[in-house]
């Protein structure tokens, strides 16, 4: 670490805080460039963090600005600072260092667009009017001076009473004027001289909007020579056909289509990849470690834990990968654009589709890329029914129920799972409907949204972002993961089953496997291993609540599958391969489906029948048994309330259509 | 009866332009109309954004308040409409709250 200089300047500006951490923040209106400039100014070293007490994340990083350290704050992106939305109420209390634990920033850079000037000016206006030294970054100069915008960037410094630095965080020009005026900046606090015609139009009556846009029209008309920000051609053109009442919807499904084709497609080498370090590394640490509770620990609990959860990592860094290239390149909006009016006949927003749609890969991201909305209760509703989208982790599932229902029908294999998939997106538009009209009620707020200029994306800050993003998911679940999993084990493990003397059933097994003289050494550890699991914490809960599982049509197999699932569902067809005695490697072959096939009740019918298997499928695609997600959700709600009722009333809801449909599909067959 | 004296007409008559708005001599003023009703490529002056939730004011910090011009790019629920050399897609709900003046053969 440098040591900040000696500081010639600290008598005149008596702020402590200067001289080690000064903060600088960034502020502008959306696709202004601050989160480009920030990279630009960053790089790698930034994280991302919520504002004490708010579920408003922002991005934070320290650097060096030429001797000194300043910490550097991308505000959230707003038009003004009217405090409507948690993000400009953050951003406002921020700026003034009203936000709890947080002195204001020392210096405040204010991210205008050049090719949108007057536009910007309004934010400007009101940034101004805090008197915060502030320097105006000017940002977009590459694109305006193809536009043949011809800005006097020294006229308009005077016009607004600060420092004006034409740069583009695209070409990088300009960015070490930046530095140097902000370093000025810090030395020497300067405030912005108000022009006292903000306040003042004789025209504008008592709209203070009009005054501020009445203001921003002469300062633009003062320092631009060519004031008329040009339409982009080719945006209008590409909108012409992505915004067109049939078209743009096409494309939406075009674009989607793409994108999951895409991410089930590349993800399945990184996950065939995964899959096989973490059965190595098993396998490796298996040999290493003692064979103990401690060791078992290891290789039963943690690793098949944490793998499970990090195979899902590929599909997830993909989807962000991919939303972040589209939201840069300013497609997002014409899909919100596009669905408006479809979504509002579910009272839910048009911004609520992206999310939707990103929840058929996991339901995490799509949590995340809630906070386009801006209406807390359409954010709210949209974030209890994203879990009942398929994520990938119902994928195992289905198709252990597909092969189970339909082994050599590939035709009404896959009808299931469009079925599957079917039932989850009717069950969260229905869901949504439900919420609007009940617990959050009032009119879905009606679409405002900017379709900026169509931008080629840059990959640097999408793959920044990315990063970001799956940091987060990694720390979130990671950590839930880790720690159901050791819980799991423990209840599958604890209370130990003495195997020198195991109960009489099982020793009547082990005798009748002798007698057939099979190599028997592997069918021996599965008949060891079932009623080691039988005889443990989880095998006796199973058997528990079996009669709460009954009335779908489950055994206490089934129920023990369920339970482990609840804090991941991917969990029950490895639980079910244990359970029956095939091992975790029969998981995926047919012998789990052999065992599934032939077990049978007491009266001896197949307990995997037609309704068994549909009440099964209709459960997994209902119920909410995902703790990570429950973790982002209180994440983005800010309290444990919202995940909470998402947990019971997806349990309600799944066990309760399960139960119909055992019922329905008992009296076909 | 094109020297309106009304502050509309006079707002219109500044210079201000927003996308291709030819000169804004030959706009004559029209009765005023809910923006939704605004016909395909036509401008208009917004005389005055009724309402006051938090939509209506999102909308006045895009430009869409007394005195600015707006253009109709697409017509329909939900539109696009041109304000301040940006597009922005708006539902009618929001827009009958708008009223404008429009200026024909612009
Ligand atoms: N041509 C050009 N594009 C830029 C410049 N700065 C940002 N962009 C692009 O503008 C879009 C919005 O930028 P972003 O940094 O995400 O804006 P934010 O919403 O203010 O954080 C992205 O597509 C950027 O790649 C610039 O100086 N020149
Ligand atoms: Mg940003």
């Amino acid at each position: 670490m440098t040591l900040a200089a000696p500081d010639r300047t600290k008598s005149r500006t008596p702020n402590p805080a200067l001289s080690q951490h000064a903060t600088v923040a960034l502020i502008g209106n959306p696709n202004a460039g601050k989160t480009s400039l920030f990279n630009r100014l960053t790089g790698l070293r930034a994280r991302t963090a919520n504002f004490a007490g708010t579920t408003v994340e922002h991005r934070r990083a320290a650097t060096l600005l030429g001797q000194r350290r300043i910490e550097l704050i991308d505000l959230p992106g707003l038009y003004s600072l009217d405090a409507a939305t948690p993000e400009e109420r953050v951003a406002h209390s921020t700026l003034i260092g009203e936000a709890t634990g947080q002195t204001p920033p020392d210096v405040v850079v204010l991210v205008v667009d050049a090719t949108n000037l007057e536009r910007n000016l309004f934010l400007t206006g009101q940034v101004l009017e805090l008197q915060r030294p502030v320097v105006v970054a000017l940002n977009m100069m590459d694109e305006a001076r193809r536009g043949k915008i011809d800005i006097d960037s020294d006229e308009l410094s005077r016009q607004l009473g600060c420092k004006v630095v034409p740069l583009s965080a695209r070409t990088g020009e300009g960015l070490d004027e930046l530095k140097s005026e902000i370093t000025a900046l810090l030395d020497a606090q300067s405030l912005p001289r108000v022009d006292a015609t903000l306040h003042s139009c004789d025209t504008c009556g008592t709209c203070p909007y009009a005054a501020r846009f009445h203001w921003a029209e002469g300062v633009t008309k003062q320092s631009v020579t060519s004031p008329q920000p040009l339409p982009s051609r080719h945006t209008e053109n590409i909108d012409r056909l992505l915004t067109h009442r049939v078209f743009g919807l096409l494309s939406v499904g075009v674009v989607l289509t793409a994108i999951f084709l895409l991410i089930f497609w590349i993800a399945q080498y990184p996950m065939e990849m995964i899959d096989g370090i973490f059965a190595w590394a098993g396998e490796t640490v298996a040999g290493r470690l003692p064979d103990n509770i401690l060791g078992s620990l290891v290789v039963d609990g943690i690793i098949p834990g944490v793998g499970g959860m990090l195979i899902f990592l590929p599909q997830i860094v993909i989807l962000f990968f991919l939303l972040a290239l589209l939201e840069d390149s300013g497609y997002m909006a014409r899909a919100a654009f596009v669905m408006d009016k479809l979504m509002h006949k579910v009272g839910l927003p048009g911004k609520a589709f992206v999310p939707m749609l990103s929840g058929h890969a996991c339901a995490i991201p799509a949590i995340m890329s809630t906070r386009v909305i801006e209406d807390h209760r359409d954010r709210l509703a949209t974030i209890l029914v994203v879990p009942l989208m398929s994520c990938s982790a119902r994928v195992p599932v289905y198709a252990m129920v597909a092969a189970l229902l339909f082994p050599r029908q590939p035709l009404y294999a896959s009808l299931t799972f469009v079925g599957a998939y079917g039932l989850g997106i009717v069950a969260a538009l229905v869901m949504g409907f439900l919420f609007r009209r009940t617990l959050l009620p009032g009119r879905t707020s009606p679409l405002v949204i900017e379709l900026p200029n169509y931008r080629l994306p840059s990959l640097r800050d999408a793959l920044l972002l990315t990063l970001d993003r799956a940091w987060v998911f990694v720390r979130r679940a990671g950590t839930v993961i880790l720690g159901i999993s050791i819980v799991l084990w423990a209840l599958a493990t604890f209370p130990q089953m003495d195997e020198t003397n195991p109960p009489a059933t099982v020793t009547a097994q082990l005798s009748e496997l002798e007698a057939t003289g099979a190599a028997a050494d592997e069918a021996r550890e599965q008949i060891l291993s079932r009623a080691a699991l039988e005889h443990s914490a989880l095998g006796r809960l199973g058997h528990t609540i079996e009669p709460v599982f009954r009335p779908l049509g489950f055994n206490w197999e089934i129920a023990v599958g369920v339970l482990a699932s609840f804090a991941a569902r991917e969990v029950v067809v490895s639980t079910l391969a244990v359970v029956y005695g095939v091992g975790e490697e029969g998981a995926e072959g047919d012998s789990l489906y052999g065992a599934l096939r032939s077990s049978v009740w007491p009266d001896g019918t197949p307990v995997f029948g037609f309704a068994t298997c549909m009440s099964l499928l209709v459960f997994f695609v209902l119920a909410m048994q995902c703790l990570p997600t429950n973790a982002v959700t209180r994440r983005e709600t800010g309290g444990w309330r919202w995940p909470i009722f998402q947990i019971v009333y997806m349990t309600a809801l799944a066990y309760s259509a399960a139960w119909l449909t055992f019922v329905i599909a008992s009296s076909l067959t | 009866m094109f020297e309106l004296d009304e502050q509309p007409n006079e707002q219109m008559g500044s210079p201000l332009a927003s996308g291709d708005i030819p000169s804004p001599a030959v706009c004559r003023p029209a009765p005023a109309i809910s923006l939704g009703e605004l016909s395909p490529n036509h401008i208009a002056v917004v005389l005055k954004v009724t309402g006051e939730d938090a939509d209506v004011a999102r909308l006045k910090a895009l430009g869409v308040c007394q005195g600015r011009q707006v253009q109709m790019v697409q017509s329909g629920d939900p539109m696009i409409i041109r304000v301040l050399g940006t597009r922005i897609g708006l539902a009618a709900r929001l827009a009958a709250e708008v009223r404008v003046q429009p200026c024909h053969s612009c």
